[in-house]
């Protein structure tokens, strides 16, 4: 189970994070909502080490995530999807693939296997395996990121605005894709969206950010049906 | 045949060249540096060499990998505790201290070695090669050259393209947050990419000292540093292959004007060269349309 | 100028006058100096005034407009070569003559670097640094051409008919004379310009190109006038040079010039003439001073010859690495931090 408590996280004067504290229950998906600004982004960048706290914990699985370099978050199971995809567009798509197992020293006997199940997820990777990335599709670059955290076969997958820029249609398959994820492998995901009801969609519990603070949490249908909370932060 | 017989010589001078731009462009690729101090390295590792084979009786090939070594060591040296520092500031203070470490290298250089001019015997016979009564402008010293710069390029090519290592570096290089999240040790990447670099322009000073004999002095290897950079700026600054290209265009241009114009002008040629090329395509001619501005 | 009322009161006098007195002052007091020394001090002297006109040309360029220049002894080489190519056969027989000389040494590099000036304003950084760096290679060589030979004098170079000194001055003290008029006229007008509009359009296209251009400056021109002031200055400190020297060669303009020049302009601090002064005192006795050294330690003559380039190198490095603002950056925290001990202790009491 990956805990934040009580975590505060600053550039400069600005407080992007107040004290958050929160739990997110493993083989399920968390949604993290709020509008721009609200401390979602950075609540990534500060689990998986990019950016550190100023005060407070974050543990996963045992491990103390404050004290760990960001290289090292990788073997604890943790992958990430950053914002704007974060593909790297000047590799393949098969060579950004095998980044993603490269930490792992059993990768020659496992990373043909993890690239098939990839490719069988995503087929439209599978054909442009040896393009390099940067001829790809905004939403094929995000298949290609998810694919890639995939690679490292995680047990917690940070998501960042999968569905920024994405027709809807896109936004749909990639959702449902992490639904089966979840639900077939277990696998924990925290989900951050701006796009709340296609988030709240497939979460199963979420919580909502303003200005750095948690406004409200719960199961996703409960949030779901507050008109009020929706209107106030979710803008739908 | 004056004209082939000067392309002959250009492109084994251009391999030369092609060896520092190559150099030049892995460290600007990892950490958007140009290494002034390139120049500084390979002098010095060449000296090191030089000072093993003839003072203290080395086997040249010992000298060649001694020096090899000696440049990873200082590629890699200078990487961590001085470019590491200024990597995020000013571009400007980067370009500062790799000259600065130029200025050093030159003046111990000076100190060891003194600012005389010596001789470094090349491995292999500087005697041109004839063909019936026609003397052809190779040698074959220029054939060792030829060979040992492409089997160099072989071996990084396999390196970056087909190795685990390769992908590190490069994704390291291009997108270095996210290479750190996928757990790739990104600072060690950049002190390797260093390390190879200086390394491989070690392999073009020990073999450019060896064309001409009063070759060895510790400000003799300047052109060969600007020679580089042209070539590099020429294939675009990002691309190995682009260094490549570059560096024989430079060779053989260099020949051609050597010949036909004066061969006093080396210098003002490269500074001449560098102006058209910048001018027609600022980012270089091999250059694909920046894919990423930094 | 420890409150603001001072401050601004300060302000209020015309620029001419708040830069005009303390260069005269200091200018007389140099020129009283110099009635003493010795020869070989007049000649420091000499040299150190040609350094500051070159550096503090430099600073301008690098530290104001932004825009790096490895070759600006490419400059001196182009200010020497046409004083040494006016003065080769014409002895100087009238000081306003001389005036005229070194005016045609500015007005000559002037257009060379409103020449390089208009290709360094596409070029950034590490490409402007290259091609900067061929420049100060790549000049200099010029007159080893076969066909420049006769002209330029090739290797040997030219030489140049010193002027002579008035009123049977001495002769040493003269050429200071000279030198240190040039350097504070220099200074006079570099501190104009730099606290005038032409500064402030330097100091906005450094900080933020994009920023300045939506601002209705024309970052282009403002680059390219830079290079222009920054070459001219280079170009007088080559004209002098070619005086005291006595005559020029291209080994007078090797790259360790320009890169001596950016030393200087680095110790003291970039983009501050206080600065350029105290770098360009570094630069030029670092050599007298490694001999010295070099004499009571007795060391080897490979290790003197080489000692000041090392000093350069390592200020350089250490330079950026600790005090990025120069030594005129440390003399000015030096002084804050003094100042804010007076403000706090009364108030401590």
């Amino acid at each position: 189970m990956l805990t934040l408590d009580g975590v505060v996280t600053t550039y400069g004067a600005v407080r992007a994070l107040d004290g958050v504290s929160l739990d997110v229950p493993d083989g399920q998906i968390t949604a993290v909502l709020g509008a721009n600004g609200a401390g979602k982004t950075t609540l990534l960048r500060t689990v998986n080490g990019l950016v550190r706290p100023a005060a407070g914990s974050i543990t996963f699985a045992g491990h103390d995530l404050v004290a760990a370099p960001v290289e090292q978050v990788v073997t604890f199971g943790i992958a990430h999807v950053p914002e704007g995809r974060g593909v790297i567009t000047e590799l393949t798509v098969e060579e950004n693939l095998r980044l993603g197992a490269l930490w792992r020293d059993d990768r020659r006997s496992t990373t043909t296997g993890g690239l098939e199940s990839v490719y069988e997820m995503f087929p439209p990777l599978a054909e442009r395996r040896d393009k390099v990335a940067d001829t790809l599709s905004g939403g094929e670059r995000q298949m290609l990121a998810i694919g890639r955290a995939l690679m490292s076969r995680p047990t917690l997958l940070l998501l960042d605005e999968p569905s920024l820029g994405l027709a809807p249609r896109i936004t749909a398959q990639i959702m449902a894709t992490l639904r089966r994820l979840s639900s077939e492998d277990g696998l924990t995901v925290v989900l951050v969206e701006q796009n709340a009801r296609s988030a709240l969609s497939v979460a199963d519990t979420a919580i909502v950010l303003n200005l750095g603070r948690v406004v409200a949490s719960g199961a996703a249908d409960a949030l779901a049906a507050d008109e009020q909370l929706r209107h106030a932060y979710l803008g739908f | 045949m004056t004209f082939l017989n000067l392309v002959i010589y250009g492109i084994a001078n251009g391999v030369l060249y092609a060896a520092v731009a190559l150099a030049l462009v892995l460290i600007w690729r990892s950490t958007r540096i140009v290494n002034f101090a390139q120049g500084g390295m390979l002098m010095f590792t060449t000296f090191i060499a030089w000072d093993l084979v003839t003072k203290h009786g080395a086997n040249y090939w010992v000298g060649l990998v001694v020096a090899l070594l000696a440049g990873f060591v200082l590629g890699a040296v200078a990487e961590r505790v001085l470019v590491r520092p200024v990597e995020n500031g000013p571009p400007l203070n980067p370009v500062i201290v790799t000259l600065g470490l130029l200025l050093v290298l030159q003046a111990v250089a000076g100190m060891i070695w003194g600012n005389g001019l010596s001789s470094f015997a090349p491995e292999f016979s500087l005697t041109y090669y004839h063909a019936g009564h026609q003397v052809i402008l190779f040698s074959p010293d220029y054939l060792f050259i030829v060979i040992a710069v492409a089997v160099v390029l072989a071996a990084l090519y396999l390196l970056f393209q087909r190795s685990p290592l390769g992908l590190r570096m490069r994704a390291s290089a291009f997108n270095p947050e996210v290479a750190r999240l996928l757990g790739v040790r990104v600072g060690r990447m950049l002190t390797l990419g260093w390390g190879l670099a200086a390394a491989v322009g070690a392999l073009a000073g020990v073999l450019i000292a060896g064309t001409s004999p009063d070759y060895m002095n510790p400000n003799a290897f300047d052109p060969l540093l600007i020679l580089g950079f042209t070539a590099a700026v020429i294939g675009g600054l990002d691309s190995p292959v682009g260094a490549v290209a570059g560096g024989l265009s430079v060779g053989v241009i260099q020949a051609l004007l050597d010949n036909y114009v004066s061969n006093e002008l080396d210098a003002f040629y490269s500074f001449v060269l560098l102006l058209v090329v910048l001018m027609l395509r600022p980012n270089g001619l091999f250059s694909r349309a920046a894919v990423r501005r930094v | 100028m420890r409150n603001p009322i001072d401050r601004a009161r300060w302000r209020r006098v015309p620029m001419v006058l708040r830069h005009g007195v303390p260069a005269v002052v200091g200018l007389g007091v140099l020129l009283a100096i110099t009635e003493g020394l010795p020869a070989y001090r007049n000649t420091q002297l000499a040299n150190i005034a040609t350094e500051v006109c070159a550096v503090a040309g430099l600073t301008i360029l690098t530290g104001l407009s932004g825009q790096i220049s490895l070759g600006n002894g490419a400059f001196m080489f182009v200010g020497a070569y046409t004083v040494a190519l006016i003065l080769e056969h014409e002895p100087i027989t009238h000081n306003g003559w001389l005036v005229l000389v070194l005016l045609a040494a500015v007005a000559v590099s002037a257009v060379a670097g409103g020449l390089v000036g208009i290709a360094a304003a596409r070029l950034r950084g590490p490409y402007l640094a290259g091609i900067t760096l061929a420049l100060a290679v790549g000049i200099p060589v010029l007159p080893l051409y076969s066909h420049l030979q006769g002209p330029l004098g090739g290797h040997a170079g030219l030489s140049v008919n010193a002027p002579s000194p008035p009123n049977h001055m001495d002769f040493f003290r003269w050429q200071a004379w000279i030198c240190l008029i040039a350097a504070a006229i220099t200074l006079f007008l570099l501190a104009n310009l730099s606290s005038s509009r032409v500064g402030r359009a330097f100091r906005a296209v450094r900080d933020d190109e994009i920023a300045a251009s939506l601002a209705g400056l024309p970052v282009a021109r403002v680059q390219i006038l830079a290079f222009v002031v920054s070459a001219a200055c280079a170009g007088l400190a080559g004209g002098l040079f070619a005086i005291v020297a006595g005559g020029v060669g291209p080994a007078s303009f090797s790259l360790s010039i320009s890169l001596g020049l950016l030393a200087a302009a680095v110790f003291g601090g970039l983009g501050t003439l206080s600065g350029a002064v105290y770098g360009s005192i570094i630069v030029t006795l670092l050599p007298t001073w490694s001999g010295d050294i070099a004499s009571h330690v007795s060391l080897s003559d490979k290790i003197v010859n080489n000692l000041p380039q090392a000093v350069y190198g390592l200020g350089l490095i250490v330079g950026m690495l600790l005090f990025p603002l120069g030594i005129q950056g440390l003399v000015r925290r030096l002084g804050m931090i003094g100042r804010n001990a007076l403000k706090t202790k009364p108030a401590g009491n």
